[in-house]
């Protein structure tokens, strides 16, 4: 009986010995059958960056005078158009103020760009409702550089609720940004 | 006298003994006899046959210009990068039709990883039937595709290169070359609000791509003769 057992025994390990030996010599043969050639060449990059930030982000107003922000750009590619999210608030049921906006390429001084007015945002336009409203102006901050809004208030406001202006310049690619470049190298 | 003994002995011996006994000398008799018969038929034929392997090597040279190099400048959304490069098989075996590849970028970021959802940078290759033309990027004979647009995120991994199209055969023997234009172009829709980019960008990011192309010996060929 034991003998029987030990027979059986071997005959099992000898069938698995059998298979896992076939198991490990067919891929290698399979691998081994073709040669494969390989080449690997690399190339670095690095993506640029793109955006504007405005500083002071608001402007108040308690009188009617003239203040101004600036726009600086924050990136590393160029932009040829730049979108603010513009929004205006103050005492509907009292006040009627009316606010004019314009960007300078340089610092205002003494209300005037460079001797002028400056180009207006939007063209001819004004703010005098509550709530956001999105421009687009062609005036952009050249890198590592700054254009300069000037905000005017006229109308009239009683100063209970002051008259606020607050900025969020938006740069969107690829749209606002230069045109695309090709590289052959 | 000591024979006789052992005769005196195995005669007293009992028969089933003396039979062991018989068959044993009969056996070693029987395998010295085989043997002497063996060693004097054994015979020797000999023959030779010379076999050279072939090489099967694939290599990757300019075209023209300065070959995959690195982008020096800020690569902004839209913007394509184009080198031209010769792919070569230099050994002595043809290579079979077709070829494969993968792109690998180090340090994986959102520029190779696809992390941001349909950003990142993408490869199309373009065969052409002579050399490329450097200044203007063209082709004076016929271009042929063989990978178009393509996001690197999907062909970042050995395990899921792309498959290139319309690669002939390349016979070593003869020494025809692929001239390939490579495009490298960075895809890119996002907005910054007040100088700060999405949380999830791919701006200001860095990345060394290898490409790795890969091509297959002819198809193993059985000879009789």
């Amino acid at each position: 009986m034991n003998v029987s057992r030990r027979r059986t025994a071997s005959r099992v390990a000898a069938v698995v010995a059998a298979l896992l030996a076939a198991l490990l010599v067919a891929p290698a043969a399979a691998e081994g059958g073709v040669l494969k050639g390989t080449a690997k060449p690399t190339e670095s990059v690095t993506s640029g960056s793109w955006g504007a930030s405005v500083s002071p982000t608001s402007l108040t107003w308690t009188a009617n005078s003239s203040q101004t922000a600036t726009v600086t750009n924050t990136g590393t590619v160029a932009m040829v158009q730049l979108t603010y999210q513009i929004t205006v608030t103050f005492d509907a049921t009292k006040d009627t103020p009316v606010l004019t906006l314009a960007v300078c390429t340089s610092p205002w001084s003494g209300g005037k760009c460079n001797g002028g007015a400056g180009t207006a945002i939007p063209a001819n336009g004004s703010y005098d409702v509550n709530g956001t409203t999105t421009e687009t102006s062609s005036v952009v901050p050249p890198l590592s550089g700054s254009v300069y809004l000037q905000a005017t208030s006229s109308g009239s406001f009683h100063q209970l609720k002051p008259l606020t202006m607050a900025f969020v310049p938006e740069v969107a690619a690829p749209g606002q940004l230069r045109a695309a470049l090709k590289t052959n190298q | 006298m000591r024979p006789l003994r052992i005769v005196a002995r195995v005669a007293s011996w009992s028969t089933p003994a003396r039979v062991i006994l018989a068959g044993a000398f009969a056996t070693s008799i029987a395998l010295v006899t085989t043997a002497g018969v063996y060693a004097g038929l054994s015979a020797t034929a000999t023959g030779s046959s010379s076999v050279t392997t072939g090489t099967f090597n694939l290599t990757l040279s300019a075209d023209v210009g300065a070959g995959f190099s690195n982008f020096t400048g800020k690569m902004a959304p839209g913007d394509t990068d184009n080198v031209f490069v010769n792919l070569n098989n230099t050994g002595t075996l043809a290579s079979a039709a077709g070829m494969t590849l993968w792109v690998a970028g180090s340090p994986v970021n959102a520029l190779t990883n696809g992390t941001v959802t349909g950003e990142g940078l993408s490869v199309s290759l373009t065969q052409c039937s002579v050399a490329w033309t450097l200044a203007s990027g063209t082709c004076g004979g016929t271009t042929t595709p063989i990978l178009a647009t393509t996001q690197i995120s999907g062909i970042n991994s050995a395990s899921t290169p792309a498959t290139l199209l319309n690669i002939p055969s390349l016979a070593a023997s003869t020494g025809q070359v692929a001239h390939v234009e490579v495009s490298l172009g960075l895809t890119g829709t996002e907005t910054s609000n007040n100088g700060t980019p999405p949380a999830q960008t791919i701006q200001g990011l860095s990345t060394t791509l290898t490409y790795t192309f890969t091509e297959q010996q002819r198809t193993p060929v059985v000879t009789n003769q």
